[in-house]
C-alpha cells in the first residue's frame, strides 16, 4: 500500500513540472514588456534597461525558465513591486486563510451532503428525495458569489451577526470570520456531493453483498451505512476532490467579496497593480493546491477500496 | 429430529404496480420437517429464487410485493410478524447463501470482519471469542491458514474459497435452517463437488435443515432427500428423490429427467423439452405447461390442475394423472 503511495506521489512530480512550465509561458506572453508597463510610457531608455536587468529579463529565455523553476522550487519568488516586501511572506501569510476557507466550506459541505444524499436514496420518489432535490438545483443554479454578497448583506450588514471583513485572530474568532464564506461555497459543494452520494448509494443498493447484509440480519442503517456507503463513497469521494478544486475559483471571488485576506484575495490585489510576482507565486500555489488535492484523492482511494492497492 | 420447521401455504408474490403486477409466484406450498433437506428444482423464471428470497421476506419491494400466504416457521408466521422482527430471525434462526459468491461478499470489508458481523448481530459475546468462533468457522469450510486469511479481503480468494466462506457466515450463528440458492451454479465442477461434500458433512455434524434451491438435478439428487419441481411460479410436483426419478409424475419432470445427458448408446441427441416457457404476463387460467405438454387435454385450458396426492411419498398437478380421473 505505501508502495502505491509512493508512486502517486512521484507521478506527482512531472505534473508539477509541466503546471510551472505553462505558467512561465503564460506569464512570457503576456502583450508588452513589463519593465514598460511598470514604468510607465514616459520612462527614458535607461530606466526601462535597469527594470529589466532588475526584473532578470536581460537574460536569455532559458536562463530565465531555469531561474524561474529554481526560485519555484526554493519557494523564492521575488519581492513584489508594490511594496517590496517578499512574495514568499506574503504566501505565507495569505495561504492558510485559503486553506482554512477550504477545509471548513468542504467540511460543512460534505457533513450536509452525504446525510442528504443518504435519505434522498433511501426514500427515492418520495417527498424527501424531492425536497433535496430541489435544495440541489438551488446549489448549482446561484452563484457562489452571488451567494456570498446575499449572505454578507443579511447576516453582516442587516443582522449583524457576523464580521463584515476580515480574517480574525486565534482558532474561535477566525471560525467566527469563516463561516458565512464558507456557507456560501459549502452550498454548492453539498449539492453536488449529495446527488452523487444518493445515484451511487441507490446502485450500490442493488448489489448482492447488500442483500447478503440483510440475510444475516443486519438492521437497516446498519446494512446502509456500514455495507452500502462506503461502497458508494468512491466516486463521491472523486467528485468531492473536483469540488474541492472550483471552490479554489470560488475563493477568489469570496475572498473579495468578504474581504478576507487570501490567496485569491491576493492574487485580485496582484492583478489590479500588474504586481508581476505576486500573480506568478498566485498562479504557482494554485497549480500546487490542484496537484496535492488530486494528490490526497488518489491515496484517499487506496484507503476507502481495498482493491486499488491490490492492483499492483 | 422431527416435527414440523417450516410449513408454506399459498406464499404469492407480484412484482409490479398493485392491481397490474405480474404474478412470479403463484399459491406455492410445502412442508418441511425438522433435519430434512429439500431440492428445489426448476428452470430460469420458475420463481424457486423469489420463492427462497420471499421466505427471508428480503424480496425487494418495490417492485415486488407478497401478496398472500404464510410462512410458518417453528409455529409462528413470518409473513405476519413486524418487519422489525425480522432481522432477528435473519442469520440467526434462517440463514442463506446465494448463488454468486463473487458479489455476495463486501469488497471493502475483510471475510473476517463479515463473518464476525454475522456473530455479532445476533450474540453477545466479547471480541476475542468471535475471532476465536471465526477462526473455528473458517477452519471447518476447509480455508486453509485461517489466522492469515481473516484480513484477506473478497478480491483475494478464489470463486469456491469464496463460497466456503459464504457458508462459514451463514453457519457461524448455528442457524436451523439454510437456505442455499444455488450455491455451486457459479463454480467449476470440481469445486462444485466439494461445495456439496462440504455441505453434507456440515448437515450430518450439526443437524441442520437444508433448502436447496438449483437448477441442476444432479446436484440435487446427490443430497437432498426430497424434491419439489417448480414450473412458472407452481410446484407442480413433489416427491421423494427416488419416487422422482423412479417414477415422475408431472409430464414437465419427466421432461427434466430425459434432458439429463446419458452415455446411453444409440440416443445421439440430447433431448429438450419443445417450446419455452411462456413469459409470467402471457398465463392463462389453466396449466402453464399446457403449450409443451406431450399429455395435454382441453380441461387444461380452463383450469390449473391442484396438487394430488399421487402416493404416500408423491404429489403432482396434472389432470392426466389417474387420481385426477372422476
Amino acid at each position: 500500500m505505501w508502495r502505491l503511495v509512493a508512486s502517486r506521489v512521484l507521478d506527482a512530480i512531472p505534473t508539477m513540472f509541466l503546471v510551472l512550465t505553462l505558467v512561465f509561458v503564460a506569464m512570457r506572453l503576456l502583450p508588452g514588456d513589463p519593465a514598460v508597463t511598470l514604468l510607465g510610457d514616459h520612462a527614458t531608455p535607461a530606466q526601462i534597461e535597469a527594470m529589466r536587468a532588475r526584473l532578470g529579463l536581460d537574460v536569455p529565455l532559458w536562463q530565465q525558465y531555469l531561474r524561474f523553476l529554481w526560485n519555484a522550487l526554493t519557494f523564492d519568488f521575488g519581492k513584489s513591486f508594490v511594496n517590496s516586501q517578499s512574495v514568499a511572506a506574503m504566501v505565507g501569510l495569505n495561504l492558510p486563510y485559503t486553506i482554512e476557507l477550504t477545509i471548513v466550506s468542504t467540511l460543512l459541505g460534505t457533513i450536509a451532503a452525504i446525510p442528504l444524499g443518504v435519505v434522498a436514496a433511501t426514500h427515492r420518489g418520495k417527498t424527501t428525495d424531492y425536497v433535496t432535490r430541489l435544495f440541489s438545483l438551488a446549489g448549482f443554479a446561484i452563484p457562489d458569489f452571488y451567494l456570498g454578497a446575499l449572505l454578507l448583506i443579511t447576516f453582516s450588514l442587516n443582522l449583524g451577526w457576523f464580521p463584515i471583513n476580515g480574517g480574525g485572530q486565534g482558532f474561535a474568532d477566525r471560525m467566527y470570520h469563516v463561516f458565512l464564506p464558507a456557507i456560501a461555497l459549502a452550498f454548492i459543494k453539498a449539492a453536488f456531493v449529495s446527488r452523487l452520494t444518493r445515484s451511487s448509494l441507490l446502485e450500490v443498493l442493488n448489489k448482492d453483498f447488500v442483500r447478503t447484509a440483510r440475510a444475516k440480519g443486519g438492521r437497516e442503517p446498519r446494512v446502509i451505512y456500514r455495507h452500502a456507503l462506503r461502497n458508494a463513497l468512491l466516486p463521491v469521494v472523486t467528485g468531492l476532490g473536483l469540488s474541492i478544486l472550483s471552490t479554489l475559483s470560488g475563493s477568489v471571488a469570496i475572498e473579495f467579496i468578504f474581504g478576507r485576506p487570501g490567496i485569491g484575495s491576493m492574487l485580485i490585489t496582484g492583478i489590479e497593480t500588474r504586481d508581476y510576482p505576486v500573480i506568478q507565486a498566485g498562479i504557482v500555489v494554485f497549480a500546487m493546491f490542484v496537484v496535492v488535492v488530486n494528490l490526497v484523492m488518489d491515496v484517499l482511494y487506496v484507503f476507502i477500496d481495498p482493491r486499488v492497492g491490490a492492483v499492483r | 429430529m422431527s416435527g414440523s420447521l417450516l410449513k408454506v401455504r399459498n406464499l404469492s408474490v407480484e412484482f409490479g404496480p398493485a392491481g397490474k403486477g405480474v404474478r412470479v409466484l403463484d399459491r406455492v406450498g410445502f412442508d418441511m420437517m425438522a433435519g430434512d433437506c429439500i431440492g428445489i428444482v426448476g428452470e430460469s423464471g420458475s420463481g424457486k429464487s423469489v420463492m427462497s428470497l420471499s421466505l427471508l421476506r428480503l424480496v425487494p419491494e418495490p417492485p415486488g410485493r407478497i401478496v398472500e400466504g404464510s410462512v410458518e416457521f417453528e409455529g409462528v408466521d413470518l409473513l405476519t410478524l413486524p418487519a422489525s422482527r425480522m432481522p432477528d430471525i435473519r442469520g440467526k434462526d434462517i440463514a442463506m447463501i446465494f448463488q454468486e459468491p463473487m458479489s455476495a461478499l463486501n469488497p471493502v470489508m475483510t471475510v473476517g470482519e463479515q463473518i464476525s458481523e454475522a456473530i455479532f448481530l445476533h450474540e453477545s459475546i466479547g471480541a476475542a471469542a468471535r475471532r476465536a468462533r471465526v477462526l473455528e468457522m473458517l477452519q471447518l469450510v476447509g480455508i486453509p491458514d485461517a489466522e492469515q486469511r481473516y484480513d484477506s479481503y473478497p478480491h483475494e480468494f478464489s470463486g469456491g474459497m469464496r463460497q466456503r466462506v459464504m457458508i462459514a457466515m451463514a453457519l457461524a450463528c448455528n442457524p436451523r435452517l439454510l437456505i442455499a440458492d444455488e450455491p455451486t451454479t457459479a463454480l467449476d465442477v470440481t469445486i462444485q463437488a466439494q461445495v456439496l461434500e462440504l455441505m453434507k458433512q456440515l448437515r450430518a455434524r450439526y443437524r441442520t435443515s437444508i433448502l436447496l434451491i438449483s437448477h441442476d438435478l444432479g446436484v440435487i439428487a446427490d443430497i437432498a432427500d426430497r424434491v419439489i419441481v417448480m414450473y412458472c411460479g407452481r410446484v407442480v410436483e413433489t416427491a421423494a428423490i427416488d419416487d422422482l426419478f423412479d417414477r415422475p409424475a408431472h409430464p414437465y419432470t419427466e421432461g427434466l429427467l430425459n434432458s439429463i445427458p446419458s452415455r446411453s448408446i444409440g440416443q445421439e441427441r440430447l433431448y429438450q423439452i419443445p417450446g419455452a416457457p411462456p413469459a409470467p404476463t402471457e398465463r392463462g387460467p389453466g396449466c402453464a405447461f399446457y403449450p409443451r405438454c406431450p399429455k395435454r387435454m382441453p380441461v387444461c385450458l380452463e383450469r390449473t390442475p391442484p396438487l394430488l396426492q399421487v402416493s404416500e411419498t408423491q404429489q403432482a398437478a396434472c389432470f392426466a394423472l389417474p387420481a385426477a380421473r372422476p
